[in-house]
């Protein structure tokens, strides 16, 4: 035991995970196991086929997620942002601490509990204005704090993160079919009448005299409109959109469609978002997709996404030219 | 526990829109805050809040810029609020405000007029809420 205590944690570390596991106690193996409920079969189905993986998923996603809410409460702080500067200042130093614990192999576990606590203090700086984005980067970090220290979670941890990721796709496609404006088009011609940056990628199907009609409207006005257009292909491409969101998390869920359901959810976020010049959520969501996808895809991209976070960061602060840029492109 | 925990999280993320969604019809929240992922589903209009007093002929705009910065600081703050919480924030604080910077005043109202876009007719509908606030019943 005094050898054992004397030897750096690492090596202990390293040497207990290649122990052969003990039996479990006859004492223990004789309680009733309970059954899986409808909840854990509901977790199940979004377990990977190969839970050996979990922990290097994770560790990606861990890394990504910590410096992206490092990297987005400084940039807060550069552009001024409406909220108490000295809670957002206390945060963004325990999220920087957070996102360098995460990049350790000994505390990376505890990282997300530490970024926890500080987006928690951002959550109630920001209430009731907070982005929805806020609150998707708020319950991953959740999930993976909930993980805590013990690799055996890391497979229920991968699962709970993929359920929030299509919860929150199925849930924005679900609200635009609620919400009634897609099924004509209306909410892409009210944009397109606006200016908005989100219908670009949409405006290219409707003649010029049509933009020109939905542009003539003061939307503050009492019976402005109406914000509909004829064109079928715009009509079509305003339904693909909830049609896609609602049908790819069901994709994404199931086994045999996952990495191609990944990759094209992928491609698909990064589209609208790329439409709606909001890169950051781009970013976001896009390395949230990658927890479907094969572990190597995530490994792959992470050097380019925490360069794109150092990039931003830079600029947001002036040390390198394009603060417009990150303020245009929301890159936060 | 943690496995509850965790649960409990995803069943919050799966149920809070469709109570969002409820809360957006019945409060006129804005769908695009608050954790219900309903932004790019419908227009988010700002919210137009005006302080009037009682006139002859009807209410009459007060000059924001004769009140002290507070209460016109109070008065942003509210539009932005009332944008997110919808009728859930009433203007109870800015009318009491106003009322405080303003003793010639005897009532103070505030109209708060919000914008949508109508689903079935693609048009702007406009809805206005009046607030009338009595120096004496608030005392």
């Amino acid at each position: 035991v005094s050898r054992a205590r004397s030897r750096p944690a690492g090596e202990r570390a390293e040497r207990e995970e290649h122990r052969p596991r003990r039996r479990a106690a006859p004492a223990r193996s004789r309680e009733p196991t309970r059954p899986a409920g409808f909840l854990d079969r509901a977790l199940a189905l979004a377990a990977d086929a190969r839970p050996e993986l979990a922990g290097e998923r994770l560790r990606a996603l861990r890394r990504f997620l910590l410096t992206w809410g490092a990297v987005r409460s400084w940039v807060w702080l550069a552009f001024g942002a409406p909220v108490d500067q000295t809670v957002l200042a206390l945060a963004a130093t325990a999220l920087t601490a957070a996102a360098a614990l995460a990049f350790t192999r000994r505390f990376e576990r505890i990282a997300p509990v530490v970024a926890l606590a500080a987006l928690l203090a951002e959550l109630f700086a920001t209430l009731p204005l907070t982005h929805n984005h806020f609150f998707v980067e708020l319950y991953a970090v959740a999930i993976l704090a909930l993980g805590g220290g013990n690799p055996d979670e890391d497979p229920r941890t991968v699962a709970g993160l993929r359920w929030l990721v299509a919860l929150v796709l199925l849930h924005t496609g679900l609200q635009k079919l609620l919400y009634g404006h897609y099924l004509h088009g209306d909410f892409l011609a009210f944009m397109v009448g606006r200016g908005d940056r989100f219908a670009d990628l949409f405006r290219w199907t409707l003649p010029e005299s049509e933009v020109a009609r939905l542009a003539s409207y003061d939307p503050f006005r009492e019976g402005a409109g109406p914000y509909r257009v004829a064109e079928t292909s715009f009509v079509v491409l305003s339904n693909l959109v909830w049609i896609a969101e609602i049908g790819l998390p069901v994709a994404l869920l199931v086994r045999r469609t996952r990495v191609f359901a990944a990759a094209a959810a992928i491609a698909f976020v990064v589209a609208l978002q790329l439409g709606a010049r909001e890169l950051g959520f781009a970013l976001l969501f896009g390395n949230l997709l990658l927890i479907f996808a094969p572990p190597r895809w995530a490994t792959r991209v992470l050097p380019l996404s925490l360069g794109v976070l150092a990039v931003t960061l830079a600029a947001a602060w002036g040390l390198l030219p394009g603060r417009e840029i990150v303020q245009e492109w929301h890159l936060w | 526990v943690r496995r509850n925990a965790l649960v409990a999280l995803l069943a919050f993320v799966a149920l809070w829109p469709l109570v969002h969604r409820g809360l957006v019809a019945l409060y006129g929240i804005d769908p695009w805050k608050l954790s219900g992922f309903a932004m790019y589903s419908t227009p988010s209009l700002p919210v137009v809040a005006v302080a009037v007093t009682a006139g002859r002929d009807g209410p009459v705009p007060i000059d924001e810029s004769s009140l002290p910065a507070w209460v016109r600081s109070g008065l942003e703050r509210f539009r932005v609020e009332r944008l997110a919480l919808g009728t859930l924030r009433e203007p109870d604080r800015e009318a009491r405000a106003i009322l405080a910077a303003r003793p010639d005043l005897s009532s103070v109202g505030i109209l708060v007029q919000k914008s949508a876009l109508d689903p079935r007719t693609a048009v702007i509908a406009n809805t206005t809420e009046r607030y009338v606030y009595d120096r004496a019943s608030l005392d």
